[in-house]
């Protein structure tokens, strides 16, 4: 297990928090792609930091996951005030603004 | 492994620290009938201190933090057009809540954390530092657009802006991540390759520098990545929308100028062309969904991304100073932007019905001098001779030119002239329809605080027109390093 099995690895899963992005409609699971893509950078944070022996990158992991639980937060209580007005969490059939 | 403690130099953060301390005071008003006059003040003061302050430290170059922020020229002109575009909002939000709306004080508290987060990002010199400084500043707006939570269309646009501005977060993140591996650091004035790495440094440096500008593009809504923009500004409370219009967009430019300050030696052109390629975008498919809408706001939202447009293209002259024309841009945008969204703010009625460009029928003939303004605001957008926009954009266009950029300029005059068909319907339909019986607004509007702000906005806008040479001047000095 080297340096690069680590970046791809978190490659790949932010790859798949993207695609999961595109493809899926439901809010909460939109919600946790971000969250998947946002971890994924703490993993290739870590393993750059490894790699060039430095500290920074470890220590930016720890801002990022603050940064995440407050954006988790919002979204959450976002998604909730979308259920209780439209009664779904379906993406595709919140549409009063288009144009 | 030693450790030294940084200077932390906390005068470096004082306007911010102040717009904290205001917000947290705000979070605790509590007095009933007079609430809504006494958060608004509140507000205010906060903001007026905080720019008051900008003449104090003009010229110093205060550094804090080790050198993570930087309080120069050219934050400290980014600094006072977003309070001025601030300013103008809480005005706005003033007139457009009603007393009945609850959490007034909330509302205020996270404008000001907003401008924090602005502040911050424009101050930053390291990639974290603004990288925060954007997750403040959108945690706040997302919140903001949802204020009123039993209005449905302004909770799908919060859940649109937060679900792509999180996303937009992620990409901007990970370019941060390539970044610091091609680099060791996330500093943008400290940029070093590192030795022996350079077989993957160089590929990493310029994914990391793409995906920057990505997401960067994303806040400052510039096609392709602005399909959050005219939904989020439709939904939201119109005063918010007057706010995310103008504001994220300065913070973000001025970034994109520092990243680009930053990475000047080390081949910019993957930069130049991501930029071109936006800039280009924008301005046709901004201008051209422009034509087709009927909603006066969601037409301002599409005019908006045009205009990020051009301000992109006095970027790519950014080693020849480019850097003068966007503020100068950047701060008659903030005049003519937040006065268009002033009118609209005047004219909402109600707050879950959109706002039609026919429902300005006959406006000139029952309120001259919100017609009036509303056409300067309108000319000036498009560009026209007598309005400070007119010598905006030649500024923009002069340095694209000598960027060595001629074909983005003749882009984006030829969309300019397209512009001209959405600004003048506008003005077409205030002027030359027939009067209704029953104006938008009520006959007697009585001359208050509101209609004399936007006259001194548009008289601004007049002025800076007749002689640029001044703000020009200061605009110079700031971007001089």
């Amino acid at each position: 297990m080297g340096f690069y099995h680590y970046l791809s690895f978190g490659i790949i899963l932010f790859s798949i928090g993207v695609v999961g992005f595109i493809i899926r409609n439901n809010t909460v699971v939109l919600l946790m792609s971000v969250e998947l893509m946002l971890n994924s950078v703490n993993l290739i944070f870590v393993a750059f930091s490894r790699y060039l022996h430095g500290t920074e990158g470890q220590v930016y992991v720890f801002i990022t996951m603050a940064i995440a639980a407050a954006e988790v937060a919002v979204g959450l209580a976002i998604v909730i005030s979308i259920y209780r007005l439209f009664g779904t969490l379906d993406i595709s059939k919140i549409k009063l603004l288009k144009g | 492994m030693n450790f030294v403690i940084p200077d932390v130099n906390l005068i470096s953060l004082l306007p911010e620290i102040i717009l904290l301390i205001f917000a947290t005071i705000l979070l605790f008003v509590q007095t009933g009938s007079e609430k809504k006059r006494i958060c608004a003040l509140l507000a205010f003061i906060g903001l007026v201190i905080t720019l008051v302050m900008v003449p104090f430290y003009w010229g110093k170059g205060i550094e804090g933090f080790g050198g993570l922020v930087i309080r120069d020229n050219f934050s400290l002109m980014c600094q006072t057009m977003i309070i001025v575009a601030v300013l103008l909002a809480v005005v706005y939000s003033y007139q457009y809540l009603v007393f009945e709306d609850k959490n007034i004080g909330e509302y205020y508290a996270l404008t000001l954390t907003s401008v924090m987060g602005m502040n911050i990002m424009i101050t930053g010199t390291d990639l974290i530092v603004i990288f925060l400084g954007m997750e403040i500043l959108s945690i706040s707006l997302y919140v903001l657009v949802a204020f009123f939570k039993t209005v449905r269309e302004g909770m799908e646009a919060s859940v649109k802006y937060m679900l792509l501005g999180a996303f937009a977060s992620a990409i901007f993140l990970l370019g941060i991540s390539f970044f610091y591996g091609a680099s060791g650091k996330t500093a943008l004035n400290a940029f070093v390759m590192l030795d022996g790495t350079s077989a993957m440094a160089m590929p990493l440096f310029f994914m990391g520098l793409s995906l920057i500008l990505v997401g960067l593009g994303f806040k400052i809504a510039s096609a392709p990545f602005h399909m959050w923009a005219p939904d989020a500004y439709e939904g939201a409370p119109t005063s918010v929308a007057s706010l995310l219009s103008v504001a994220p967009k300065i913070a973000g430019l001025a970034v994109i100028f520092r990243v680009g300050i930053g990475m000047a030696k080390y081949s910019p052109e993957i930069m130049m062309t991501i930029i071109a390629f936006m800039a280009v975008t924008s301005m046709i498919v901004g201008n051209f969904a422009a034509l087709r809408q009927s909603g006066l706001v969601r037409m301002l939202a599409y005019s908006g991304i045009a205009q990020v447009g051009y301000m992109l293209i006095s970027l790519l002259g950014i080693r020849e100073g480019g850097g003068s024309a966007l503020l100068f841009y950047l701060f008659i945008y903030v005049l003519m932007n937040m006065g268009a969204f002033g009118i609209a703010v005047l004219l909402t009625k109600e707050k879950d019905k959109r706002l039609l460009i026919e429902d300005m029928k006959g406006l000139a003939g029952q309120h001259p001098i919100i017609a009036f303004t509303m056409a300067v605001f309108l000319i000036s957008m498009a560009g026209i001779p007598p309005m400070g926009g007119f010598f905006a954009k030649f500024y923009v266009f002069k340095h694209g030119i000598e960027a060595g950029y001629l074909w983005v300029v003749i882009v984006a005059i030829i969309t300019t002239v397209v512009s001209l068909y959405y600004y003048f319907r506008v003005i077409i339909v205030m002027y030359m329809t027939e009067e209704e019986e029953k104006g938008i607004l009520p006959k007697h509007a009585e001359v208050n605080l509101f209609n004399a702000v936007l006259v001194a906005v548009a008289l601004l806008i007049i002025v800076l027109g007749v002689i640029p040479g001044s703000l020009l001047e200061i605009a110079q000095h700031a971007v001089a390093f």
